[in-house]
């Protein structure tokens, strides 16, 4: 299928003659450094990554090189990792090569990107782009009345490295299509989707429903069943595969209000290609952030409920509430309640605060606390300060009781729109994190994580960053999607340019 | 083999229509497709890539809210447009609302077209002159950022 493709690429490639734009960017990274406790403690290496696009009026070809280079064995590499032949015209779209997409909302299969993210297995120590495309086609015509889509392709798992093959990589072969219908603003579609592999062949379809009510409330439900047992279709029992989220959005003059509800079960599809919306929220702060619940597609039901007021134009309130509930060998149900209160005392304070209660039996937490807060100063000019304060306190009781805290503190200059320094510092007595495994000692304590971040724009299009300390990793959501980020010491150097 | 023969030649043939096709079709909050062509401004139009879970952006939305207020009657459109993916579908449209948002906000919901703008961070804000060239490009948003955008424009549109 890559030859093929490759194939495709390099026939129309001449064609679109020289009248063209050709455009890209590229992402240098450089380490000097390893996981804390590995030898050597110096590692050398770097990643690159090179985005090229050419594109004449509707027709776009776009290619990724990617190239890793270390002194761990096994784990350098250097290869076009995606290629695509883009035709879009009017309200159809034609992708062959590697392409991202995504059915309905998510339930049955979605592919995304992480941009700019470079992600690293600790059994591998490879290095890599952080995203799930498939390779394949899909041909899409997006009307205003009627839509249609129909793909096939074989979706990556991100998980393992560039270091394997082709064919290790891309395990499940996914053909679908989904078309609807649009009227007065409402929506009705229906998806059928194959998903096959060396282990298993599975047929699911899905009901789509969504819309817009009259200025003030907004709908969107989806229902999805496998259709391969030989349970009726709309069966919600203990045997079944089935998924169903509806989500209510709200608004009346400056109060806005969301509310998800979610229920997955026995939802995990191939090698993991769904991703249905959680219906938690994806916290920016990093205690929060770390400790957020990912849901379960073995089973898990609940509910989110957010809302927003605006008192004025620059003070803002945000309350969430959410509520999940996991029934395996005992029914765990996480809450977690979330309010962030952002103003602007005087023209040059910008603050924003925020206070976090959780309870995650699942992961034996039975209360979280956090709060902090950021606070940007304008100095004089373009010149400002930014200090980031963030506490949480964990109750844990797994074999025994501990008290857990985790800190971080961030103190920052920048001066707009190309320069900022920052110290940062975080620290935990964790015992998870807090022993060494060098050592045969059980050590406790507190770990400290200390570091200097700095940037600094060289052109609009060339940023070139500096961070130099420890970094503490763990579990991370960025974007949507939650993965797990490795600890790092050492020095990292990253230049980002357009072009 | 057959299958992707098929598909080149379909290349080939579909390739002899070239027509100049807009920078973008994207859909709005209440699921209408927008071009744009229908938005841009008849002298400049500001770009600004965003996210709900995205602290920089929801910082710099009320700044640009009040540009686009601002710079409406000098042939200046704004448009907003959400990477968002399926998990925060549900929160654009009231948070937008609620921060009392002008300018039209669109989805790009699988960020394609974010991937297609080589455009790897949000906030990221795109200033295009009348004739879709790119004037400015505007990565990240510290404080004092709002006054380099409006220089930005300001000299864009002297021009």
């Amino acid at each position: 299928m890559l030859k093929r493709s490759l194939l495709s690429i390099m026939i129309l490639g001449p064609i679109t003659t020289v009248q063209g734009q050709l455009s890209g960017n590229n992402l240098f990274e450089y380490q000097l450094g390893n996981l804390p406790y590995e030898n050597p403690a110096d590692l050398s290496s770097h990643y690159d990554q090179l985005n090229l696009a050419y594109r004449y009026k509707g027709l776009k070809a776009s290619l990724r090189y990617e190239h890793f280079l270390s002194q761990t064995e096994g784990s350098t590499y250097s290869q076009l990792s995606q290629f695509q032949v883009h035709y879009r015209k009017g309200k159809f779209q034609l992708k062959t090569g590697t392409f991202i997409e995504t059915l309905g909302n998510g339930l049955l299969m979605r592919g995304y990107e992480v941009s700019a993210s470079v992600f690293e297995e600790e059994a591998y120590r490879t290095r890599y782009g952080f995203y799930r495309d498939m390779l394949g086609f899909s041909a899409k015509y997006s009307g205003d009345i009627w839509y249609f889509q129909a793909l096939r392709g074989k979706s990556l798992v991100n998980t393992l490295p560039p270091t394997l093959s082709m064919e290790d990589r891309r395990i499940d072969l996914v053909e679908a299509v989904e078309s609807g219908i649009s009227l007065y603003q409402q929506t009705l579609g229906l998806i059928l989707m194959r998903n096959s592999n060396s282990f298993a062949e599975d047929y699911f379809y899905s009901i789509l429903i969504s819309g817009s009510l009259p200025a003030l409330l907004s709908y969107n439900f989806e229902y999805v069943h496998n259709l391969s047992s030989d349970l009726p279709v709309l069966t919600m029992d203990e045997m079944s595969r089935y998924g169903l989220y509806g989500s209510l959005s709200f608004n009346l003059g400056s109060f806005g209000l969301s509310f998800e509800y979610k229920n997955y079960h026995n939802l995990l599809i191939g090698a993991g290609i769904s991703d249905p919306p959680t219906a938690i929220r994806e916290q920016k702060y990093k205690v929060l952030n770390r400790s957020i619940h990912v849901p379960q597609l073995l089973d898990e039901s609940g509910i989110q409920l957010e809302g927003y007021y605006t008192f004025n134009t620059h003070e803002h309130l945000v309350v969430n509430y959410s509520r999940s509930l996991n029934q395996f060998w005992n029914d765990f149900v996480f809450t977690e309640f979330f309010v962030e209160y952002s103003f602007y005392p005087g023209k040059r304070n910008d603050i924003t605060l925020f206070v976090d209660y959780a309870s995650d039996p699942f992961k034996s937490e039975e209360r979280r606390y956090a709060t902090g807060g950021m606070w940007d100063f304008t100095v004089i000019g373009k010149w400002s300060t930014q200090l980031h304060l963030e506490y949480q306190f964990i109750e844990r009781d797994l074999l025994e009781r501990v008290n857990i805290h985790n800190g971080v503190v961030i103190l920052g200059v920048t001066k707009s729109p190309g320069l900022s320094v920052s110290m940062l510092w975080e620290m935990s007595n964790d015992p998870f994190l807090n022993d060494r495994p060098d050592t045969p000692e059980i050590e406790s304590g507190y770990r400290h994580w200390p570091g200097i971040e700095a940037s600094y724009r060289i052109t609009p299009l060339s940023t070139l960053s500096l961070f130099a300390g420890k970094r503490r990793g763990g579990p991370a959501c960025n974007s949507g999607i939650c993965y797990e980020v490795l600890d790092f010491e050492g020095v990292e150097l990253r230049l980002r340019t357009k072009f | 083999m057959k299958f992707y023969t098929g598909a080149v030649l379909l290349f080939l043939f579909i390739s002899c229509t070239y027509a100049q096709e807009p920078l973008f079709r994207l859909q709005d909050l209440d699921k209408q497709w927008k071009e744009y062509d229908q938005l841009k401004g008849s002298k400049l139009t500001v770009i600004d890539f965003w996210a709900t879970w995205c602290q920089p952006c929801i910082k710099a939305i009320p700044l640009l809210n009040e540009m686009a207020e601002e710079f409406a009657e000098e042939g200046v459109n704004f448009i907003g447009i959400s990477v968002d993916g399926p998990r925060n579908q549900s929160k654009i449209k009231p948070f937008v609302q609620s921060m009392g948002v002008t300018y039209p906000i669109l989805r790009d919901v699988n960020s394609e077209l974010m991937s297609e703008l080589g455009i790897m961070a949000v906030p990221t804000l795109l200033l295009y002159n009348r004739d879709g060239e790119l004037k400015y490009f505007h990565e990240g948003f510290r404080p004092g950022d709002e006054v380099t955008i409006r220089d930005h424009i300001i000299s864009a549109l002297e021009k």
